[in-house]
C-alpha cells in the first residue's frame, strides 16, 4: 500500500483555512438555528417570530457565501463542502418560517 | 512544511535512527511494571483500566439484556402475569437507564482508553490516575445503582424521568432519587473521560500524526467527547433541580408554583438527543476503520468523514425537542427541529456512503468482523429511515409513544452501536487476548444475533402502527397483537442465544495479556499493531500516512529497536511525548503518574456519599464527602512534583523541556475543558431561570436594590484581581523562594468570593424571597447553590495551595499547581458576576 493510495483531492484538514472554515459552516448552521428557536420562544403567536427566522436565514446564508469568497483559489472541496451542508441545514431550517 | 510551533522540520530525518541498547526495555519495562496482586486494583496504566472498563460495560449489556428477556416473556402473551406490574415498570426503567448510562456511553469510552494511546502511540493517556477515577467511580456507583433492584428500590419512572411523575407526589418512595442521584454521579464520570479524551487526543498523538492523518476512530472520539462535555451538564442539572426539588420543596417543576414540569424535558432532552449521536460516533469511527481494514483499501472519502462527523456533532444539538412534539410547541418551533431532524441524516448518509464505497473498492475477507460491519450498516440504515419518518411531526403525532418508536430506536442503537461493537470485539481481541477468537463460531454468533434483531423488533413496527403503546405491562387478547409479540419474544431469545455463543466462545478462547497477545489478525493498518508493553510502544514512530503499517511495513522492527522518539525514559520516570495540536509537533516531555491506591478511594467514597444522601444518611454522607476529597487532594498531590532536571533528549538529538505550564501546556487544555463543562451547568441554569419567567412572569418579584449589585459585583471583580495577582508575583519570584504572597493573594481571593455569595444569598433574602416560595425563588436560590459549589472547590484549593507552599514545593517562576488554582478561582469570579448579575437586573421589576 502506498502514500499515494491515501491522497485525496484538495488541502488536508490540518490547514488553518480548512478546519476553521470547517467550524465556522456549522457555527452558523448554530446561530441561526439558536436565533430562530429563541424567536419563536421570545414571540410564540406572532409573525415577528418568522421574520426574525428569515432574516437570520438571509443573514446566515450571506456569511456562508462571505466565506466561500474568503476561501484562496483553487478552493478546497471540504471546505466548500462543509459551507454547503450548513448552507443547506440553514435554507431547510429556515422554510418553516416560510410555510410553516 | 509550515511549521505550528516554529520546530523544525528537518529534524524529521533523523529518523529511524540507529538501534538502541536493549537495556532500555528493561528501564521502560521496570518502571511501567504494573502491582500484583491486590495491588493490581490501583493501577492506572490504560491496559489495564480499559480492559475493565470494557469488562464492566459489557456485565453491564448482559444485565440490562436480562431484563429485555423478562419483559418479552411478560409479553409474549396477552395477560401474562409473570411480572407484576410494578416489577416491569421498573424492568423497563432500569433496562432503558443501564443501556443508555451504564453500557453505551462507558462502553465507548472504555474502548477509547483502551484502544486511543496505542493507536496514537502515546505511552498513556495524559491523566491516568482520572482514568482510575472515572472507572471507579462507574464501576462502584454503577453496581450501587443496579442492586437498587434486588430490594425493590429501583426506579420506576421510565428512562427519562419525567416530572410530575417523578416528584414526590407521585413518587414518593426512594426509587427516584436512586436515579437522579445515581445518573448525575455516573455522568461525572463521564466527563472525567471525555476531558482525559480530548487532551489526549489533541495533545499525545504520535509526532508527525497531524489532523489529516489521525486514525477516523480518534476523530470519532474527539468529537464524541466535546459532545459530552457539552451535553452532559444539563442532565447533570436537571437531576440536581429534581432531586432538590423532592428533598427541599424547591418548585422547579411545579406548574401551580411558577414552576413548569416542561423546563425538565428541555434540560433532558437537550442531553437526550445528542446521547444517541454521542453513542454512535465513535462507533461510526470504530467503523470507518473496520472497513478499511476488511476492505484492505484505504477508507474511501476520509476528509469527508471527518466533515460528517463533525456536522453531525453541530446538527445534533438541534434536534432535542423532536422528542417533545406531542407537546403544546409552537407549530413553528416545531418545524425547524423537524427540518433539523431532516438535515442530521445528511451527514450520517455521507458516512454510510462512504462505507459503502470503501467496501466496493476493495475485495472484502468476510470474516466475522466483516459481518458485523456489513450488518449494522443494513440494521442502522433500516433505523435511519424510520427516523426520518418520525422526525415529519405529523406521522410522529400518531406514531409517539407506540411499539413503532420501540422498533426505531432499537434499530438504530442495534445497527450504530451494538454491532459495530460486536464487530470492534472481534476485530480488536487479538490485541488483548493470547489467543484468538473461532471463526467459525464468530459466525454463528453474527447469524443468530442478526437474524434475533429482525425477527424481535422487525414485527414492533407492525405492532406499533396497530396502536400498542409503549411501557404497559400486558394487553388484552383478540386485537391481533398475540402474535406478533409472541415472534418478538422468539426473536429476544434468538438474539440471547447468539449472545450467549459469544460468551461461551470468550470463557473457551480469551486469555487475557499485555505482553503475548495474539496481534494483528485482520490486518489493520494504524499504530494500535505496532509490537507493545505496557509502556505502549518501545519508541515513539513518526507518523507519515494513515495506514503508517501498511504504507512502511518494516516501522514495527524499528520501532520495536527504538529508532523513533523516546526509545528510552529520558527522566527515569513514566512520561509520554506532548505534541502541538494540529501538526503534532514534538513541545515537551510530560511526566505521568503511577499506580495510586486515592483515585480508587476517592472512587468509593464520592459513591458512598451519593449513596448516603440517596437514602437520608447526612452524617454518614458528610463523612464520606470528607474523605473523598481528602483522597483526591492526596492523589494529586504526588502528579505535581517538579525535577531538577529541565529539558530531556527525545531522541535523534532532539531536547525538549519537560513539564511546563501556560497555553502551551496539557494541563491548561484539561482546565479549559472543566471550566466549558461547569459553564455549561450555569448556562442551563441561566436557561432555566429565564425559561420559567418566560412561562409564568407573573412570579417574578422586585430584587434587592442595585447599590448592593455593584458591591456584590465588585468584591467578585477584586477577587479575579487578586487571583490574577498571584500569578503574576509568583512569575517575578524566578530563581527565588516563592514565598507567601502569591498562595495569600489566592485564598483572599477564595475569601472574597465567599463573602460576596453571602451578601448575594441575604440580599434576595431580604426582599422576602424564598427558595420554596415560587419558580423565580427555586432558580434564583439555585444559581446561589452552583456557585456556591465552586466558591467551597475554590476554598479547598487556595487552601491546598497554602499546604504546598508550606512545604516547599512550590516552584517559581511558575507552577502547575498554582496556574490551575488561579484560573479556577478567576473562573469562579466571573461566573459569581454573572450570576449576581443576571436575576438582580432582568427583569428588573
Amino acid at each position: 500500500m502506498s502514500e499515494a493510495k491515501n491522497s485525496e483531492i484538495g488541502e488536508p484538514i490540518d490547514r488553518p483555512s480548512i478546519y476553521r472554515t470547517l467550524l465556522i459552516a456549522f457555527v452558523i448552521w448554530s446561530a441561526h438555528f439558536a436565533i430562530s428557536y429563541a424567536g419563536v420562544l421570545v414571540f410564540p403567536d406572532a409573525g415577528i417570530a418568522r421574520i426574525i427566522a428569515i432574516g437570520a436565514g438571509l443573514i446566515a446564508i450571506a456569511a456562508l457565501l462571505g466565506q466561500v469568497l474568503r476561501l484562496r483559489a483553487p478552493r478546497s472541496p471540504l471546505a466548500l463542502g462543509s459551507l454547503g451542508l450548513a448552507g443547506a441545514g440553514v435554507i431547510f431550517g429556515t422554510f418553516p418560517a416560510i410555510v410553516g | 512544511m509550515r511549521s505550528e510551533t516554529g520546530f523544525d522540520y528537518s529534524l524529521y530525518e533523523r529518523f529511524p535512527t540507529e538501534k538502541r541498547p536493549d537495556s532500555e526495555v528493561e528501564e521502560l519495562n521496570r518502571i511501567w511494571r504494573a502491582p500484583k496482586g491486590w495491588a493490581r486494583l490501583t493501577a492506572v496504566n490504560n491496559n489495564y483500566v480499559g480492559f475493565w472498563y470494557v469488562v464492566t460495560a459489557f456485565g453491564f449489556f448482559l444485565a440490562a439484556g436480562i431484563l429485555a428477556l423478562g419483559m418479552r416473556v411478560q409479553l409474549a402473551a396477552p395477560m401474562q402475569d409473570f411480572l407484576g406490574v410494578d416489577t416491569y415498570n421498573q424492568f423497563f426503567t432500569m433496562h432503558g437507564t443501564v443501556m443508555m448510562f451504564l453500557f453505551a456511553v462507558p462502553m465507548v469510552e472504555a474502548i477509547g482508553i483502551m484502544l486511543l494511546p496505542q493507536m496514537l502511540a502515546a505511552r498513556d493517556l495524559p491523566f491516568p490516575r482520572l482514568s482510575a477515577f472515572a472507572f471507579w467511580a462507574y464501576f462502584v456507583g454503577g453496581t450501587m445503582f443496579f442492586l437498587s433492584l434486588f430490594v425493590g428500590l429501583a426506579p420506576d419512572g421510565g428512562w427519562f424521568m419525567y416530572p410530575p411523575l417523578t416528584s414526590i407526589a407521585f413518587s414518593p418512595g426512594i426509587n427516584t432519587d436512586f436515579w437522579l442521584l445515581g445518573i448525575g454521579f455516573i455522568e461525572i464520570s463521564a466527563i472525567a473521560g471525555a476531558i482525559e479524551i480530548i487532551v489526549g487526543v489533541l495533545r499525545t498523538r504520535a509526532p508527525g500524526m497531524t489532523l489529516d492523518k489521525m486514525p477516523m476512530f480518534a476523530w470519532a472520539m474527539l468529537v464524541f467527547a466535546v459532545m459530552i462535555v457539552v451535553a452532559f451538564p444539563s442532565v447533570i442539572l436537571c437531576t440536581m433541580l429534581l432531586e432538590i426539588e423532592r428533598a427541599f420543596n424547591w418548585p422547579f417543576f411545579d406548574a401551580l408554583r411558577g414552576g413548569d414540569p416542561m423546563l425538565w424535558q428541555h434540560l433532558f432532552w437537550f442531553f437526550g438527543h445528542p446521547e444517541v449521536y454521542i453513542i454512535f460516533i465513535p462507533a461510526a469511527g470504530l467503523m470507518s476503520m473496520m472497513v478499511t481494514a476488511v476492505a484492505k483499501v484505504p477508507l474511501v472519502g476520509y476528509r469527508l468523514n471527518v466533515l460528517a462527523l463533525v456536522a453531525t456533532g453541530f446538527i445534533s444539538f438541534g434536534v432535542w425537542a423532536h422528542h417533545m412534539f406531542t407537546t403544546d410547541m409552537p407549530r413553528v418551533s416545531a418545524g425547524y427541529f423537524s427540518a433539523a431532524s431532516m438535515a442530521v441524516s445528511l451527514p450520517a448518509g455521507i458516512q454510510v456512503f462512504c462505507w459503502i464505497a470503501t467496501l466496493a473498492s476493495g475485495k472484502i475477507k468476510w470474516a466475522t468482523p466483516a459481518l458485523f460491519v456489513v450488518g449494522s450498516v443494513v440494521i442502522f440504515t433500516m433505523g435511519g429511515l424510520t427516523g426520518v419518518m418520525v422526525g415529519m411531526v405529523p406521522f410522529d403525532w400518531q406514531a409517539h409513544d407506540t411499539y413503532f418508536i420501540v422498533a426505531h430506536l432499537h434499530y438504530v442503537l442495534m445497527g450504530g452501536m451494538v454491532f459495530p461493537m460486536f464487530a470492534a470485539f472481534y476485530h480488536w481481541h487479538g490485541m488483548t487476548s493470547s489467543r484468538a477468537l473461532s471463526e467459525r463460531v464468530g459466525k454463528w454468533v453474527f447469524g443468530l444475533m442478526f437474524a434475533g434483531l429482525h425477527i424481535t423488533f422487525f414485527p414492533m413496527h407492525l405492532t406499533g402502527l396497530m396502536g400498542m403503546p409503549r411501557r404497559v405491562y400486558t394487553y388484552l387478547p383478540g386485537r391481533d397483537l398475540d402474535l406478533l409479540n409472541l415472534v418478538s419474544t422468539i426473536g429476544a431469545f434468538v438474539m440471547a442465544a447468539g449472545i450467549l455463543l459469544f460468551l461461551f466462545d470468550l470463557a473457551r478462547r480469551f486469555r487475557f495479556t499485555v505482553h503475548d497477545d495474539a496481534g494483528n489478525i485482520y490486518g489493520g493498518g494504524t499504530l494500535e499493531w505496532l509490537p507493545t508493553g505496557l509502556y505502549s510502544t518501545r519508541s515513539i514512530p513518526l507518523v507519515t500516512s494513515r495506514e503508517p503499517l501498511w504504507d512502511r511495513p518494516q516501522i514495527s522492527k524499528e520501532v520495536e529497536e527504538g529508532r523513533y522518539f523516546l526509545p528510552n525514559s529520558a527522566t527515569g520516570q513514566r512520561e509520554t511525548l506532548i505534541t502541538s495540536t494540529v501538526m503534532a509537533e514534538p513541545q515537551y516531555v510530560q511526566l505521568m503518574p503511577g499506580p495510586s491506591p486515592w483515585p480508587l478511594s476517592a472512587a468509593v467514597f464520592t459513591a458512598l456519599f451519593f449513596l448516603s444522601l440517596t437514602v437520608q444518611g447526612y452524617a454518614f454522607a458528610v463523612f464520606c464527602g470528607i474523605v473523598a476529597v481528602l483522597s483526591t487532594l492526596r492523589w494529586l498531590w504526588e502528579t505535581d512534583r517538579p525535577i531538577k532536571q529541565e529539558s530531556a533528549d527525545i531522541g535523534g538529538g532532539i531536547e525538549v523541556p519537560i513539564a511546563i505550564t501556560g497555553p502551551k501546556s496539557h494541563g491548561w487544555w484539561a482546565l479549559n475543558t472543566l471550566m466549558v463543562v461547569i459553564g455549561m451547568i450555569g448556562f442551563m441554569a441561566v436557561f432555566a431561570y429565564l425559561y420559567l419567567y418566560g412561562i409564568n412572569p407573573e412570579v417574578w418579584s422586585a430584587p434587592p436594590p442595585l447599590g448592593e449589585t455593584a458591591i456584590i459585583v465588585g468584591i467578585e471583580a477584586a477577587a479575579l484581581l487578586a487571583a490574577w495577582g498571584g500569578r503574576r508575583f509568583l512569575a517575578s519570584k524566578e530563581g527565588r523562594l516563592a514565598e507567601d504572597l502569591p498562595w495569600m493573594l489566592e485564598a483572599l481571593a477564595a475569601t472574597l468570593l465567599v463573602g460576596a455569595l453571602y451578601l448575594d444569598v441575604t440580599g434576595w433574602l431580604a426582599t422576602g424571597l424564598e427558595p420554596t416560595a415560587n419558580g423565580m425563588g427555586a432558580t434564583v436560590f439555585m444559581l446561589s447553590v452552583l456557585q456556591g459549589q465552586v466558591v467551597v472547590v475554590a476554598v479547598i484549593m487556595a487552601t491546598y495551595l497554602a499546604f504546598r507552599e508550606a512545604r516547599g514545593i512550590m516552584t517559581t517562576p511558575t507552577n502547575v499547581t498554582m496556574d490551575i488554582v488561579a484560573r479556577f478561582i478567576m473562573f469562579c469570579a466571573l461566573q459569581g458576576m454573572v450570576f449576581t448579575f443576571l436575576p438582580r437586573v432582568f427583569p428588573g421589576v
